[in-house]
């Protein structure tokens, strides 16, 4: 399952990680495709909830939540509107963007990272000095970002942290989302997207001091929340399956952690996060910290990498402890209160959980 | 020939297959799943007026509990199918069977007697939850199970399509019997129903109709086609010894939300906004949903724009295509809403979700169709009361009436009429105290299909709203066990001005005051008794009858009273306590010099018999004190007396509390008083004064603010002497007369 490149590099991208998958789906894909896309919408929903082909390749699943929310997503994209991935830190938003841009495009490498700093140069063109100075301005001089190269190639561009990039920085993606245009006022002339161009962007709605969309931007994106795992169930599979996958990529020690540390450390963060016990019981503070499931998977990674090398291989209360108070602990003192009150009351009645209660007292 | 038309119940796919084929088929009779007994109202469905969503109400005249309703939309194919007959001057009947039979099963089964079928089915077979839902809903079973969420979308792909229209009805009666074959057997009452229907197309045959359409539910459609698997024989066993009740029917109004499955009806559909608009607009629905969503968004003040809804059609076109449906359904529609016009978040859409997925429509009943007296009455009523606009809407209206005018104040009668008759129209909300005046009543009113029924149920009482409340509280008096709901009702009667029933009331008042021996209850009486007499003269009663029952009333509570109070506990305290006060204001405000005298003699008792409560002690002084029968010294007297250490502190402090209730003025104006308290306050030990301090911090924390701010500085300054609060102060006579004249002249004086 697992497809170790020979390229080594620490983490391929998912065009190259899934390259088989893709291979097969669009082999077996025979329903109509927009113009310039690699799979059609339906092989695009298929590689990213996975499933069993006709000729029994089994496509890994890569998003596991609600298939109607993917399915709106792929949607957007056909109908030419740019996607806009809401939600709290951890729901995979840039997880789902990267795989829909490599299903699509087969090229999930045309990335601007949102920041505070950026300047409109990042979302449009810069100059070549050395051409400028030499020939004057012309075509040739121009350094495409990643949405002009992709607006030539026909490819998914994406933007992270749509709203931490300044407000009028931001708008400058109108033009180019409405008219699939980017003027370059320099030479008199203009890029004209080929067809397959979009965008997908990814915003977190946790966040403070970020930059609200303005509402004429806001009306070319169609909105996508990505939600928190309804179940326990279900986060503690995503869990799983994301700690298998990343420690194969790192070369950890194949032992995988057992299902009932997992539940023990998802039980933790859903409870913290919701302000009750599992069994609505109880009511809890909520720490300041976001909790998501990518921080469980990063836990679990880290708890690993602590027993493969500096315990006996198989992940302990004791390997986790550490990673689990530097997840929740954020404030340091509002957070530590939090933590140490859910230790006493909640973590020390429960029968099983008597070695976890005392690694993380030790390291408070 | 039979052709039998299996069909969903309000499933508007069916419906225009339904029509295609009738036209096609040329029946010379129609059959329609539908209670029989209202064979007669069938021909008001060509009538124009009659406008659905409407619903059969069939009912027994006698027992009003036994009623059924048969609701049905435009876009209900037994609708059409009706509309269809009486088009073409077609004779058409209703199959089911009759309600008048359902209610006497009902009755059977209630008093346990036995029928020729339940000894074929003795248990009602136990059924799997898959199995209940096939049973519940065919089509939609069918649906779901080939991977659609939305029977119509089904439907409309399996069937609608323009090669094969001629056979689905066949091919739906083959899906069915195959799906019934593999369930155990049925239960008794379909086992009727069928039964039934068989015998009424058996003997539509016998008349020698040749070629009849029969349209029921899809569910019924095998064992209806093949009627030569049943005998009869069998069929007239099955339904031999059923109990038949005679019934009434008639046509009611309907709503859009009675309609949906969400209200609790069984055979309800999901969305019938939804469905009306892919009944009328199959072409083009899509456009039209959505652009509904966007004008109801605006009409919430949300941003909600026309690109908004182009892109949202592309969104749910190109979505139903990517999950391999050809049409886009509700779930599509919805979901693409969400994601263009609320930004992903649902809460927009919550907003807009009931009328535009249920719809607020609402049926009419047009007024050539028989009702009882009543409801023409209550019609009329409403246009003079200038309610039409509100009566039969779905949405609640908050109305305020201002009953100094005559039209507010008819329909102020109107509402409290209908409340008294148990159709609960408008109910009163609470006027807030800051109003002014009691000429304001507010009402929220909210029409529901049911009043529909209550109607005919009241219609018992009368012909006439008047008449029929009138009786109505009547009939309640002669029911009323105690005092207290005889005055509640002579209170609802004047509001609903039905003089003729108060002068009633008056009668039973008199007589059940006379037995009552219950002190309590007297008293409880006695301010709605006043109240009639206050208001009973601004509203042509005669008023001389209930002042004779007060006569009377009050020498029995003045002589009563006072044994009343003794020895009582807590609780009761403090209800008397709560009524005494009460009467009190009552009969001050009637003013009757023989009546006060007698109470205030009556409360002189009270406060001289050592065995009553500190609390009735108190508050009893404080009345007489301030109406002047005990002047100063007395009430010095009575409170040293009450507060001396010999008494339990515990009652001396109910006593305070009973003394001081609603205001501490007096003790501020009446050092005498005060210097008393402060002594009393003074001289208790520690203990008991941590055990009084909740009672006394109760008693003053009810005082007004500037009352207390004023205490407080008494209590710091110590003892007060007698004239201290009326000091004279310096005045400055030459500055005050400089003000004189400006006085002399506000006040219109001459110098």
């Amino acid at each position: 399952m697992a497809k170790k490149k020979s390229t080594k590099v620490l983490r391929p991208h998912a065009e190259d990680a899934y390259a088989e998958e893709l291979k097969k789906l669009s082999a077996i894909d025979d329903r109509q495709r927009p113009s310039n896309w690699n799979l059609s919408p339906w092989a695009v929903v298929t590689y990213l909830m996975g499933g069993t082909l006709e000729d029994g390749t089994v496509i890994e699943p890569k998003y596991f939540g609600n298939r109607r929310l993917i399915e709106i997503a792929v949607a957007t994209l056909v109908t030419d509107r740019a996607l806009l991935l809401i939600g709290i830190p951890g729901t995979a938003k840039t997880w789902v963007s990267e795989h829909l841009a490599a299903a699509i495009s087969g090229d999930s490498k045309l990335l601007v990272q949102g920041s505070a700093g950026m300047n409109e140069d990042a979302l449009r063109y810069g100059w070549n000095y050395a051409q400028l100075l030499a020939k004057g301005p012309s075509k040739d001089a121009i350094v495409a970002s990643p949405v002009l190269n992709a607006m030539q190639d026909g490819k998914i561009a994406r933007v992270e942290e749509l709203t931490r990039i300044p407000s009028d920085v931001q708008d400058t993606l109108i033009t180019v989302l409405s008219e699939k245009v980017l003027p370059v006022p320099e030479l008199s002339s203009e890029i004209q997207a080929k067809p397959g161009f979009n965008l997908i962007a990814t915003a977190n709605d946790r966040d403070k001091g970020v930059n609200e969309l303005s509402s004429a931007l806001r009306r070319r994106f169609n909105t996508v929340v990505m939600p928190l795992p309804k179940t326990l169930d279900e986060e503690v599979n995503i869990v799983k399956t994301r700690v298998e996958k990343i420690g194969s990529t790192l070369d950890l020690p194949a032992k995988t952690a057992s299902v009932k540390e997992i539940q023990r450390l998802v039980m933790i963060f859903r409870e913290l996060r919701s302000g009750a016990t599992a069994d609505g019981r109880t009511k809890l503070k909520s720490p300041s910290s976001t909790l998501s499931t990518a921080e469980a998977i990063s836990v679990i990674n880290s708890g690993q990498a602590l027993a493969a090398h500096f315990g006996d291989g198989t992940l302990k209360a004791d390997d986790l402890a550490a990673g689990i108070t530097g997840a929740i602990v954020k404030d340091p003192v509002q957070d530590k209160m939090i933590w140490q009150e859910y230790l006493e009351t909640i973590v020390k009645e429960r029968k099983d959980w008597k070695d976890l209660y005392r690694a993380c007292k030790e390291i408070l | 020939m039979i052709s039998v038309f299996g069909i969903r119940h309000h499933g508007p796919g069916s419906t225009k297959s339904l029509l295609r084929a009738l036209d096609k088929l040329q029946p010379d009779l129609v059959l329609i799943e539908g209670p029989p007994d209202a064979d007669k109202e069938i021909e008001y469905v060509a009538n124009p007026d009659l406008k659905p969503p409407v619903a059969l109400l069939v009912y027994n005249p006698k027992d009003l509990s036994q009623a059924a309703y048969y609701p049905f939309a435009a876009f209900s194919p037994e609708w059409q199918a009706m509309k269809f007959a009486l088009q073409r001057k077609l004779p058409v009947r209703f199959m089911d069977l009759p309600q008048a039979m359902h209610f006497g099963l009902n009755q059977m089964e209630k008093d346990n007697i036995q029928l020729p079928i339940d000894q074929l089915y003795r248990n009602e077979p136990a059924l799997s939850p898959e199995q209940i839902a096939m049973r519940k809903d065919p089509m939609g079973f069918a649906a779901r199970a080939s991977g659609y969420t939305d029977s119509e979308r089904w439907w409309e792909m399996l069937f609608e399509r323009e090669e094969n229209t001629d056979d689905i009805f066949p091919a739906i009666t083959e899906l069915i019997e195959n799906m019934r074959a593999d369930l155990p057997a049925k239960s008794k009452r379909e086992q009727l129903r069928e039964a039934y229907m068989r015998n009424v197309i058996r003997k539509a045959e016998k008349e020698g109709f040749q070629n009849i359409a029969v349209v029921c539910g899809a569910w019924h459609a095998p064992v209806l086609q093949h009627l030569n698997r049943y005998t009869q024989k069998s069929d007239n066993a099955l339904l031999k010894g059923i109990k038949k009740i005679k019934t009434a029917a008639t046509w009611v109004p309907w709503t859009f939300n009675r309609l949906a499955m969400q209200s609790g009806y069984n055979s309800g559909v999901i969305s019938p906004a939804y469905y009306d608009l892919l009944f009328n607009n199959s072409e083009d629905f899509v456009i039209r949903w959505m652009s509904k969503v966007a004008q109801l968004l605006r009409s919430e003040d949300l941003d909600a724009s026309s690109a908004h809804a182009i892109e949202a059609v592309r969104l749910a076109n190109t979505l139903s295509t990517i999950r391999g449906n050809a049409v886009a359904g509700l779930d599509e529609l919805y979901e693409a809403a969400i994601s263009i016009f609320c930004e992903g978040h649902d809460s927009k859409m919550k907003l807009i979700e009931k009328k535009l997925i249920v719809g607020d429509r609402i049926g009419d009943v047009p007024s050539v169709i028989p009702v009882i007296p009543l409801q023409k009455d209550l019609e009329a009523k409403i246009k003079t009361a200038r309610l039409s606009k509100e009566w039969k809407s779905t949405d609640e209206v908050i109305k305020e009436l201002d009953l100094r005018k005559a039209s507010n104040l008819l329909a102020s009668h109107l509402l409290h009429r209908l409340h008294i008759l148990g159709i609960p129209w408008g109910r009163q909300q609470n006027v807030s105290k800051r109003s002014t005046g009691s000429f304001k009543e507010i009402w929220k009113l909210e029409w529901l299909p049911d009043f529909a029924i209550s109607i005919i149920e009241a219609g018992m009482w009368g012909n006439t709203v008047l008449a029929a409340a009138n009786n109505y509280v009547v009939s309640k008096a002669q029911d009323a066990k105690t005092l207290p709901e005889l005055t509640a009702l002579v209170g609802n009667a004047l509001n609903a001005d039905l003089p003729d029933a108060v002068q009633e009331l008056v009668h039973y008042l008199r007589d059940r005051s006379a037995l009552t021996k219950d002190v309590e209850h007297l008293l409880l009486a006695m301010p709605a008794l006043v109240d009639a007499v206050r208001y009973g003269s601004t509203r042509q009663i005669d008023i001389s009858a209930l002042e004779a029952v007060i006569e009377n009333m009050v020498p029995r509570i003045c002589i009563a009273l006072p044994n009343a109070c003794v020895s009582v506990d807590e609780a009761a305290t403090k209800d008397l306590f709560e009524s005494i006060i009460e009467v009190n204001n009552k009969l001050n405000i009637l003013n009757n010099e023989d009546h006060l005298k007698s109470w205030y003699q009556a409360l002189e008792r009270i406060v001289s018999t050592p065995k009553v409560n500190g609390l009735l002690r108190g508050s009893s002084t404080r009345m007489l004190f301030d109406k002047e029968y005990f002047d100063i010294i007395d009430t010095v007297t009575k409170m040293r007396y009450s507060l001396s250490a010999a008494n339990e502190t515990m009652d001396a402090a109910r006593w305070i509390e009973g003394f001081l209730y609603g205001s501490g003025l007096l003790l501020i104006h009446q050092p005498d008083l005060w210097n008393i308290l402060d002594d009393w306050i003074d001289e208790l030990p520690m203990d008991n004064f941590k055990e009084l301090l909740p009672i006394l911090r109760r008693t003053f924390s009810a005082f007004s603010g500037p009352e207390r701010a004023k205490m407080l500085t008494l209590a710091k300054h110590g003892q007060l002497t007698a004239n201290e609060s009326q000091e004279n102060h310096h005045f400055n006579e030459e500055r005050a007369e400089l003000v004189l004249p400006t006085i002399k002249l506000l006040l219109g004086l001459k110098h």
